[in-house]
């Protein structure tokens, strides 16, 4: 019964109206239920590109970023995507100024040449699926982590700004890479 | 092949879902992330509010201070409209928070103007009083400073008392004083008993 009420005194949006009526509103309480949606994804992608502490600064970030730029969102795109992008961006803003980015971004490294370690004889595929995402390389575990996140093919194209077919590859050489580590 | 596959992909899913799950903020980092994001929102919020309040100052402020100056303008040519005027002393009388205040401005320029006006009419008033020191048929009136002599003949005397303008009870040895008119010609004499006026 009280469940009931709450849903008809605050209905049910989906992200994009929230944030509209956010950029247009500035409302605190729409804002909190923006990051109830999409703390943890955000996080989550954040942490799979980088460790905990950076994750964890550049989410709030992000957020904050939310805030200063919300008139310049896009009422017809995936708040999502808009989100994971400004995400995405501030986090290599941060590894160019700590002078990671060379580093975690090297194109030409292939599921074939990487020097498979064997990895740990503990066979809980939970953690080997860890121990294989973090040795994935930073474009194809980007590609992967978005795919996973729900995002399609042209929607992380946008995000990473590279073309369909890059990402069609990327995601090719992830997912014949955990094949042969995982098993079908 | 696609079967294979799709099971495949199913368990990459359940994989990374686990792993999403094992790697989540926790409700205290949660939490922290909505103070310092809320925090954020309401400074932000506060700008605007604040560039909007100092905007709103600035227009009430300068609508003010127009406004005060175009009194000050207004007061200004109403007092040049007094200066022109014979009044040197210009009063403003006004309530503030209920109680009666007066403001007395004096025209300095007029009020000078006026007093070097009184200072020669003292002087001329000095030298148009004297003793009436012999009263025959003409009168002879010594100036206080005794350098001038008037006389006064019986014409005028006669003339002066058919016009009213000639003291009854004057007595040998009064202070007397002259009134002329533009052209110089006496047209009172008056008795003025403050002998003082004479030792001025």
């Amino acid at each position: 019964m009280i469940l009931s009420l709450k849903e008809w005194l605050l209905p049910k949006k989906d992200a994009e109206t929230l944030m509209s009526l956010y950029a247009k509103s500035g409302k605190n309480d729409l804002l909190q239920r923006l990051i109830e949606l999409h703390a943890d994804d955000l996080y989550h992608f954040l942490l799979s590109q980088s460790d905990i502490e950076l994750a964890k600064d550049i989410s709030q970030k992000t957020w904050l970023k939310v805030i200063d730029k919300r008139e310049y969102y896009q009422c017809n795109g995936s708040f999502k995507a808009w989100l994971f992008t400004v995400g995405r961006n501030t986090l290599f803003d941060e590894m160019r100024r700590l002078k990671r980015f060379q580093l975690l971004f090297d194109e030409h490294i292939e599921p074939e040449l990487i020097s498979i370690e064997t990895l740990d004889t503990n066979n809980d595929m939970q953690i080997k699926f860890k121990q294989l995402l973090e040795k994935l390389p930073f474009s194809q575990r980007e590609a992967f982590v978005l795919q996973q996140e729900g995002f399609s093919i042209l929607q992380i194209a946008q995000i990473t700004q590279q073309k369909e077919q890059t990402i069609k590859t990327r995601l090719r050489y992830a997912k014949s890479y955990f094949k042969q580590h995982i098993g079908g | 092949m696609s079967q294979p596959n799709n099971s495949f992909n199913d368990k990459l899913s359940q994989l990374y879902k686990n792993h999403k799950s094992d790697n989540q903020l926790s409700l205290q980092e949660k939490d922290k992330l909505m103070i310092k994001v809320n925090k954020a929102n309401h400074v932000n919020k506060l700008n605007w509010v604040n560039t909007f309040q100092i905007s709103l100052t600035a227009v009430a402020l300068f609508t003010l201070f127009s406004l005060y100056f175009n009194q000050e303008d207004y007061l200004n040519s109403t007092e040049k409209a007094v200066i022109t005027s014979t009044n040197t002393v210009i009063e403003i009388h006004y309530l503030e928070k209920n109680s009666y205040h007066k403001k007395i401005t004096y025209a300095h320029k007029q009020a000078k103007e006026q007093l070097e006006k009184a200072k020669t009419t003292l002087n001329t008033q000095k030298q148009l009083r004297g003793r009436l020191i012999n009263k025959a048929d003409d009168w002879y009136i010594e100036s206080c400073n005794k350098e001038v002599l008037v006389q006064v003949n019986a014409s005028l005397l006669k003339q002066l008392k058919s016009n009213n303008a000639l003291d009854n009870s004057i007595t040998q040895g009064d202070l007397l004083a002259f009134k002329h008119n533009s052209a110089g010609e006496i047209i009172a004499l008056v008795k003025t008993n403050n002998i003082k006026q004479c030792q001025i």
